[in-house]
């Protein structure tokens, strides 16, 4: 048995050769399942070379196809010999399963289904391209919106964070937030583990800092009170989003994090004159990649740097952070939350202290400030038609967790719907 | 009469198969009815490997005769009773994402062969598949 996956034009082409028996079926399975993308509707299958197949082969063809009919799209069959043609018939499943004569018929048919989805789209929304990705906006809130900052970036950067830094948080009272944080019953007991953590929908997901680099998912039973949130530095977001985007990116490679943002920056220019520099986004997504951050150690006073400077300056950087720059993740699901900070705009509108502690002076070369965390799900599939709020919490509840991470800002993004809030004010406790 | 002896395990499948059609082969077995009954035996077997037995436990016999213008292949185990025989046939109608998933196995060996028989004899389960020649 032969499997080759390759994606064509997007669309997933699996190409079976040889003998699928039942033996081969349980080695194909799991292939197929990886490859197939969070949004994925359709996948092709080319049959040429197949001289065997059992039922086995039937529910391989038939599990993929109630998985991705049930995103509205279907599978396509082509080059079907005569053995696996007959197996098929004597199922009853050459009636019901579409099968072409060649790749291309298979891949035109596909593709039609394709196009008038996203036409149905586009009548709906008028679509802005902008870095290689086209931009459609739904309004949501018309009220202003507000970031509110606990601790500093500062301390946490220069490892000074004491105890008394530290307070427990009511995990329900937060729908989006990022920052460093432990679980744990008190003070004490955290301070050694606090990691990159973020909280959605009262959800707390954080990698601590315990050297295992394995991020824990938290859903808090009720408020118990048993177990409690402790954060030293933590942004969350007062009031709802202004707006929705519904990003699609032109190509494969999906568009990259800074470039989302500038794309943002540069459209809110010419449409949101309430854009004064800050922007907080929430997005649900599907990744053409992950590249990502984590910090090693619990930023604490006491192990601060030697030369007394920053953990991400360039002599401390390896000691402090996980970096991984392998692009991760392509077709999994993504849910993140964070902030932008447009360093060209007149930012003297804010608060100037509250904009420094959640500011972290690390430009990137579009002059945007990011601070992104995300999410990693699998099989969650991506639905154009569900809404923010709704994509996030079926992340949430039924989606396999996969990571969290500090996102860099070159992750890649290959459709979303990016909640936008304007930030009218940041506001430290 | 040939035999062939196995594990319970998906893995010895393609080998046990090959072991078959061999078998048959050099019984005299034409082409036609050679491929119907690898089919036959294919979902016979992943059938009692993957419910038949806990995992990685017991073996399979298998053995192949001419006999009165009848080839016959006779698949022993001592896993779970389960008579195949008395399955229900599967629902061949309707859209795809709407079919159930099981009970193909069987319609298909209902379909390639010419005889089916079961019995339950000293704490093992024996089904024959035969074909007319």
């Amino acid at each position: 048995m032969e499997i080759t996956t390759e994606r064509i034009d997007g669309v997933l082409v699996i190409g079976l050769k040889g003998r699928l028996d039942g033996y081969a079926a349980t080695q194909a399975a799991p292939e197929i399942e990886r490859s197939l993308r969070d949004d994925d509707r359709s996948v092709v299958f080319d049959l040429d070379g197949l001289t065997y197949m059992s039922s086995a082969g039937i529910r391989i063809l038939l599990a993929l196809h109630k998985k991705v009919k049930a995103r509205n799209g279907g599978i396509a069959l082509c080059n079907v010999g005569e053995y696996p043609r007959n197996v098929l018939s004597m199922a009853g499943f050459d009636r019901v399963l579409p099968i072409f004569s060649s790749r291309d018929d298979a891949l035109r048919e596909v593709q039609k289904r394709e196009g008038s989805l996203s036409l149905i789209a586009d009548l709906k929304n008028p679509t802005v391209e902008r870095e290689g990705a086209r931009f459609a906006f739904e309004p949501v809130s018309r009220a202003p919106a507000s970031l509110r900052v606990k601790g500093s970036l500062a301390t946490l950067l220069h490892a000074r964070i004491r105890e008394e830094d530290l307070s427990a948080e009511r995990l329900s009272g937060i729908t989006y937030s990022l920052g460093l944080g432990a679980l744990g019953s008190g003070v004490e007991d955290t301070m050694p583990y606090l990691g990159e953590m973020m909280t959605l929908h009262g959800s707390m997901i954080w990698l601590p800092t315990d050297g295992h680099d394995t991020p824990d998912f938290f859903v808090p039973a009720g408020d118990t009170g048993a177990v409690r949130a402790y954060t030293a530095f933590n942004l969350s977001l007062e009031g709802a989003f202004n707006e929705v985007a519904v990003v699609e990116a032109a190509g494969e490679e999906g568009i990259a994090l800074d470039a989302l943002y500038r794309a943002i920056f540069a459209l809110a220019k010419e449409r949101r004159k309430e854009c004064r520099g800050v922007l907080a986004t929430a997005i649900w997504g599907v990744v053409a990649g992950v590249q990502s951050t984590g910090i090693k150690r619990s930023p604490i006073a006491g192990s601060a740097p030697a030369n007394g400077g920053s953990i991400l300056d360039p002599e401390n950087y390896d000691e402090w952070m996980d970096v991984c720059t392998e692009m991760k993740y392509d077709g999994y699901s993504i849910v993140t939350f964070g902030i932008g900070i447009d360093l060209s705009a007149d930012l003297s509108g804010y608060d100037r202290k509250a904009l420094d502690a959640i500011d972290a002076g690390h430009a990137g070369p579009s002059g945007l400030s990011l601070h992104n965390h995300g999410v990693v799900f699998r099989g969650v599939p991506w639905d154009a038609e569900t809404d923010l709020v709704r994509g996030i919490e079926r992340c949430l509840a039924d989606g396999e967790f996969v990571d969290m991470r500090h996102l860099l800002d070159t992750t890649r993004i290959r459709r979303a719907k990016v909640g936008i809030a304007y930030i009218s004010a940041i506001k430290q406790e | 009469m040939e035999e062939i002896s196995f594990d319970a395990v998906i893995s010895s499948l393609p080998g046990a198969l090959a072991s078959v059609t061999g078998a048959l082969e050099r019984l005299g077995v034409p082409d036609g009815a050679v491929r119907a009954l690898e089919l036959s035996v294919d979902e016979a077997v992943t059938n009692i490997i993957l419910y038949g037995y806990p995992p990685s436990n017991g073996r399979i016999w298998i053995s192949c005769g001419v006999e009165g213008g009848m080839v016959r292949v006779q698949i022993e185990d001592e896993g779970v009773p389960f008579d195949p025989t008395g399955a229900a046939e599967p629902d061949l109608e309707g859209d795809a994402d709407q079919r159930p998933i099981g009970g193909l196995g069987i319609h298909l060996i209902r379909e390639m062969t010419d005889e089916l028989r079961y019995e339950r004899r000293d704490g093992r389960n024996i089904l024959v598949l035969g074909k007319i020649l």
